[in-house]
């Protein structure tokens, strides 16, 4: 006999099964990041005189600020922690977050997918917003298995991270993910195929840490650092001078760019772009000469 | 139940999308009665697939309504949905699922499944459901989302070339599944571009050229608007049929003619039986004569209502 199930959340219930390893097992790398940071800063610099002078040399670096972020208590633990990781883990979930969400989004869309779960009980729009709340628990994993190791770390007496701060940090580290996985989500309407939506959310990403860089290279632009997502994140100061109120443009960036995305999804059709796709052109044979040429061309 | 039954499983008016300036389909009107099977043929790129995607609400119509049961396509897609089972014509599945978890997943699309048939249809396309979905051939897949949108039992199927990459054996089990459905009621919409099936499972057929309605009528509506091809043989001289009205295509040897005739064959007959053929033959034109008589000749469209 027919059996009646509900099929209203399937989108967001498949979208959080493709994603939740991946979003573990980077959540895993994060916390052994933290961890790794942490110990080694603990065994490398063991007396007072030698942090003191780590500080002195790196703290208030131009070079060291620009590609990394403001050095502040570089004398500590939680300073030189968020020195080495933050940045880093910060362009590495932007670009988990980024090629995540294209993925699932316009990538199962060339594939035909997107239109086998569109004609179930679902709109496009709603389909959309569907996968954004599996989007966002996916990203709420990678938070979560972050803050669980980074809080473990944390209890160890040669670390000492309190609980609120490692969840903090956590926060911190997966805020990127978490808004370029929004990026992903609108680029993903306005392009026509996965590589081009990825690369447009790419070109965000190198934009905002372009204008960041410019903004702690001591130029006397630090006001651009509030143009930039990657500014906002790295003004939240994990551990070393908390600004929680920073959060707010994160999430008013955040929100803004699903509702986009949800948008645009509504006024489009499924296999076509926002933005003009020029589908036809004269022929470019240039490196179609066999498979090494073509893997030239495609990358 | 019964009201929402009595209305058309799918109605278009004057459906429409252009493409900038090109028209992909142009002013369908087209009906689909309950439990009735409808063939929608046309050469590639006539508009096959665009109408079955407006009709799901998967694209947006430039001009006109589509409808599934009375419910509008575009306002109400998810309610319209419910009673919609969908085959692609051109999806990739997920590589990394089995069958089985395949047919989960198009079960809970769609929301509704029989257990039993399913199981049953398993059987009878000879699916091995514990493969994953890229350790099938082409055919296989192409079975996933038959089954998948089979055992919905759903009360119209829109199927865009159903047996693509089947063997003769499936598609036989295809037709009788088809067959099966529509003894229980439920619609089929059936774009092929396999003549043979159409001809033997649709009720009637529309025919799509340019994006526009060209034909549309049961078989025999339509064999009427071809011409009937005729042969005759003779124990003596071969008659001149040339001439005769209606008669055209005609090709002669030493004892026999063969030639095509539209409207009435007496004439045709009467010059026969004064020559004194020995043998007639006379053939309906078949699906893909018919086909190709319209795609390959003929220059305007008629239009031809019957329903």
């Amino acid at each position: 006999m027919a059996v009646e199930r509900s099929a209203r959340s399937l989108v967001a219930r498949y979208t959080i099964k493709r994603i939740a390893r991946s979003a573990a097992l980077w959540g895993y790398v994060f916390g052994v990041m933290v961890a790794s940071s942490a110990y080694s800063y603990s065994r490398i610099y063991r007396t007072h005189a030698e942090r003191e002078h780590l500080a002195a040399v790196f703290g208030q670096d131009h070079t060291t600020s620009a590609l990394f972020g403001p050095a502040p208590q570089l004398q500590t633990v939680a300073g030189f922690t968020v020195l080495k990781v933050s940045m880093t883990l910060m362009i590495i979930g932007a670009v988990w977050g980024l090629l995540t969400s294209t993925r699932v989004l316009r990538g199962d869309e060339d594939a035909g997918r997107w239109e086998i779960l569109a004609s179930g009980r679902t709109t496009r729009s709603r389909a959309v917003s569907q996968a954004l709340a599996g989007l966002g628990t996916g990203a709420a994993v990678l938070w979560l298995i972050t803050a669980l190791l980074t809080v473990a770390v944390g209890r160890s007496s040669s670390v000492r991270i309190s609980v609120p701060g490692g969840l903090y940090l956590a926060l911190a580290l997966v805020a990127s993910a978490v808004m370029f996985l929004a990026a992903g989500a609108v680029t993903s309407q306005l392009a026509a195929s996965r590589r081009q939506a990825a690369g447009y959310a790419a070109v965000l990403l190198g934009l905002s840490y372009g204008l960041r860089m410019v903004a702690d290279a001591g130029t006397g632009q630090h006001w651009l650092i509030w143009a930039s997502p990657l500014g906002w994140v790295e003004q939240l100061q994990p551990l070393t001078g908390p600004h929680p109120w920073a959060l707010a443009p994160i999430g008013v960036f955040t929100a803004a760019l699903a509702l986009l995305a949800v948008h645009l999804a509504s006024h489009r059709d499924i296999g076509a772009s926002t933005w003009p796709d020029r589908v036809a052109r004269p022929p470019r044979l240039w490196l179609l000469s066999g498979p090494a040429g073509l893997t030239v061309r495609l990358t | 139940m019964t009201s929402e039954m009595s209305k058309p499983a799918i109605r278009t008016e004057s459906l429409s999308k252009w493409y900038g300036k090109v028209p992909a389909l142009a002013g369908l009107n087209l009906d689909v009665a309950p439990g009735e099977v409808v063939g929608y043929l046309g050469p590639n790129g006539a508009g096959k697939t665009t109408t079955i995607r407006l009709l799901l609400g998967l694209i947006r119509p430039t001009g006109g309504r589509a409808e599934i049961f009375g419910i509008d396509c575009q306002r109400q897609p998810a309610e319209a949905h419910r009673r919609v089972a969908y085959v692609p014509g051109e999806a990739s599945l997920w590589p990394g699922l089995t069958g089985a978890e395949t047919l989960h997943l198009l079960g809970r699309i769609h929301g509704r499944v029989d257990e039993a048939y399913r199981q049953e249809l398993i059987s009878r396309f000879e699916l091995d459901p514990a493969k994953k979905i890229r350790a099938y051939s082409r055919g296989n897949r192409q079975k996933v989302l038959l089954i998948g949108a089979l055992m919905t039992r759903a009360d119209l199927l829109v199927l865009d070339e159903p047996t693509s990459g089947l063997d003769p054996l499936m598609e036989q089990a295809f037709r009788h599944c088809v067959i099966e459905a529509q003894e229980r009621g439920q619609a089929v919409f059936l774009s092929s571009h396999v003549l043979s099936e159409v001809e033997a499972l649709c009720d009637r057929l529309a025919l799509l050229r340019a994006g526009r309605l060209a034909e549309s009528g049961t078989m025999a509506d339509l064999r009427q608007l071809s011409a009937l091809t005729v042969q005759a043989s003779f124990a003596g001289p071969v008659p001149d049929i040339s001439r005769v009205p209606g008669v055209t295509s005609v090709t002669a040897d030493s004892h026999s003619v063969r030639c095509q005739v539209q409207g009435s064959v007496a004439p045709l007959l009467e010059v026969l039986a004064r020559a004194g053929a020995t043998r007639l033959l006379s053939r309906e034109p078949s699906l893909e004569e018919l086909f190709l008589g319209l795609y390959g000749e003929h220059e305007q469209p008629r239009q031809v209502a019957a329903r």
